[in-house]
């Protein structure tokens, strides 16, 4: 997933990017509301976080020029003041969440999640496919009943695929999402990983939950449990 | 005001119309008295004397009046005996009672009350008569007139002054009272667009006064606009405290190793020292920014603002699956700051969708004494009277709070306290805790 960050306090915004990075984010910096708005729309971020307080281009400015564009990524916004009159004005805005500063890092990445969760449809916290089930608050996927073991970017690279359950996604919008800018674009790993994830998900060649469309992506196939 | 003025009024022409009154009752007497004495010296300068008897006579009285009996004017010669030598027609049967003389050549002047009629006014003087035969003798003349055409003078011109005096203080009154009416009316449409500021129907004075109020609505009006900017200041500046103050505290915090376990102890308690400090600075910026609004408020209705609350709770909460009914009427309205309702409303919602578990209801109702009762259940476990009393305990010293605890509540006891309202936490219809709160209505 690709996360774009805005926020002007330099410590902050470091620490808080190598932690979302911790947990498998590609994150975009911004240093303030015009920066954040170029990476809003040159880098197609899955989701935003906005502090308010920010310099040239205010966070609330900045949301509503994001959605007079009509881009609906889900942004949660960040604000130091916690009475409900700047929670109201900044969901009123366009945003979708807001965390009061300080807050707790881990609370951020749940909330993060949940956002891009819901953003692409799941209304559910829990996507369960049957015999494959995802929580994605706690980056746990178990099949039948038995937690499935996935390195941090199999992961990632599941999440991604799961969410967009049913759609075609590109191989170089993987790379957007799960690489850095200076990944080298030829290099065969996506392919790795996928067969990776094949070997754990279905050992027995059953299920084939994901499925390889030649020269245009991959699809994650299963259908969620109580949809036609 | 009017009233007063009237009788000031009555009181001040009451004194004129006194004055004027003895001051020409005085007059008239000075002028009978006069007329007394011309009567006296043409009573003498006809006088005839009878040498024989050393007496005068009057063959032709000076004034046809002391001819007639009933004319009112009468005369009468008496000598040094106190006889009378002579006496008009006019006094037949009529008696003087003469007071001693005072001396020679000098006039006297009485009245003398009558048995049926208005009384006399007499004046006498006593003079020497010499005779041919050079001998003297003593003559007191009298001279009486009925009091009746005095009095009737005085009683016609009391009559006119009355009469003139209380026209022209009724017409007085008449115009002062137009006046006044003139100057008051603004005075009062200013004491009512004053009183419609404090109930918020208002925002400031309106323009047209008349030229004395001119200067007084608007230095009003330019007091007011200054309050509301420093007002606005003062919440600018509470923000950027809050944002200068809170961003380098979550900056320490990304900055510490994350997950409780596995942290060294140190870290636990930097982190919960953070916390503290988070949770003073926001409650000391709560309560400096609750109730800043003051005068120039207007009423705010308190539909939207929990329509807009619950749309924001829907959004946050979204994996909460809350249903959330409004039963508020349009028509009610908060007076007060909207802020401050938006943090009462937010704190009670926001506990009820932590707390509940499907279901949240708020309503509100105007309630008697000019208040209005706001009204949150929810659907969860509920909240005991220990615990509900805990949480709202005002002004609880924040470290003595366990670490998590929610100052929600206490925010909102704060606030309704400082509007003069009650809360009351009860057991809801639904089966979780249900929060009532009473606040001013507008």
């Amino acid at each position: 997933m690709r996360a774009l960050l805005v926020e002007d306090d330099e410590t902050l915004r470091h620490g808080l990017a190598a932690a979302m990075r911790a947990a498998g984010w590609q994150v975009d910096e911004a240093a303030d509301g015009r920066e954040g708005l170029y990476f809003a729309e040159e880098a197609a971020p899955d989701v935003a976080v906005v502090d308010l307080g920010l310099p040239k281009l205010s966070g609330m400015d900045l949301i509503a020029a994001l959605r007079t564009k009509k881009r609906d990524l889900p942004v949660l916004i960040l604000t130091a003041r916690d009475r409900w009159q700047d929670k109201v004005a900044g969901l009123k805005a366009g945003a979708d969440d807001y965390m009061v500063k300080p807050f707790h890092t881990e609370e951020l990445l749940a909330r993060l999640e949940a956002l891009v969760r819901r953003s692409v449809g799941w209304a559910q916290p829990v996507l369960d496919f049957g015999v494959l089930r995802f929580e994605p608050a706690a980056q746990r996927v178990e099949l039948r009943g038995e937690a499935v073991e996935l390195t941090s970017f199999e992961y990632r690279l599941l999440e991604y695929l799961v969410l967009h359950a049913g759609q075609v996604v590109s191989r170089s919008e993987l790379i957007d999402r799960l690489y850095d800018q200076d990944y080298d674009r030829d290099s065969n790993t996506i392919e790795v990983f996928v067969g990776r994830l094949r070997r754990k998900l279905d050992p027995d060649g059953e299920l084939k939950p994901i499925e390889t469309l030649r020269g245009r992506g991959y699809r994650f196939a299963l259908m969620p449990a109580g949809r036609d | 005001m009017v009233l007063s003025l009237a009788v000031a009024l009555l009181v001040f022409f009451g004194a004129t119309v006194a004055v004027l009154e003895w001051s020409l009752g005085a007059s008239l007497a000075r002028a009978r008295d006069e007329v007394l004495q011309a009567q006296l010296m043409a009573l003498i300068a006809v006088a005839e004397p009878v040498e024989e008897l050393r007496s005068l006579q009057v063959p032709e009285p000076p004034d046809g009046r002391m001819l007639s009996p009933d004319s009112g004017l009468h005369a009468e010669i008496r000598d040094a005996r106190g006889i009378a030598v002579w006496r008009s027609p006019s006094a037949l049967g009529m008696q003087f009672g003469l007071p001693p003389a005072t001396g020679r050549g000098l006039y006297d002047r009485w009245t003398q009350a009558e048995a049926n009629g208005p009384g006399l006014a007499l004046s006498s003087v006593t003079i020497d008569w010499e005779f041919e035969d050079g001998g003297v003798e003593q003559f007191r003349f009298v001279v009486a007139q009925s009091l009746q055409p005095w009095h009737d003078q005085r009683r016609a011109f009391r009559l006119g002054l009355v009469g003139w005096f209380g026209l022209l203080a009724v017409a007085t009154l008449a115009v002062l009272a137009f006046v006044l009416r003139g100057v008051l009316r603004p005075l009062g449409r200013i004491a009512r667009e004053i009183r419609e500021m404090e109930t918020a129907r208002r925002t400031q004075l309106s323009t047209e006064w008349p030229e004395e109020l001119g200067g007084v609505a608007a230095n009003l009006n330019a007091l007011l606009r200054r309050e509301r900017a420093r007002q606005q200041r003062y919440q600018e500046s509470l923000a950027n405290l809050a944002h200068s103050l809170k961003t380098p505290l979550a900056a320490v915090r990304t900055l510490l190793p994350e997950g409780a376990d596995g942290a060294p102890q140190r870290v636990a308690m930097i982190r919960a020292e953070l916390s503290r400090m988070d949770q003073i600075i926001g409650w000391q910026l709560r309560r400096a920014a609750a109730g800043a609004a003051g005068v120039g408020i207007v009423p705010v209705a308190v539909a939207p603002v929990a329509r807009d609350l619950a749309t924001t709770l829907d959004k946050v909460y979204a994996d909460r699956g809350v249903a959330c009914e409004l039963d508020i009427p349009e028509t009610l309205h908060f007076r007060g700051d909207e802020g401050d309702l938006q943090e009462i409303l937010g704190n009670l919602l926001d506990n009820a969708w932590k707390y509940g578990r499907r279901r949240v209801r708020c309503s509100a109702v105007l309630a008697a004494g000019g208040m209005l009762e706001l009204r949150v259940d929810d659907d969860g476990a509920g909240l005991d009277p220990a615990r509900a009393a805990e949480a709202l305990a005002r002004g609880a010293r924040l470290d003595e709070k366990q670490p998590g605890q929610g100052i929600g509540l206490a925010v909102v006891n704060e606030l309704v306290g400082a509007y003069g309202g009650e809360i009351a936490v009860e057991r809801s219809g639904l089966g979780g805790a249900a929060v009532r709160v009473t606040l001013p209505a507008a």
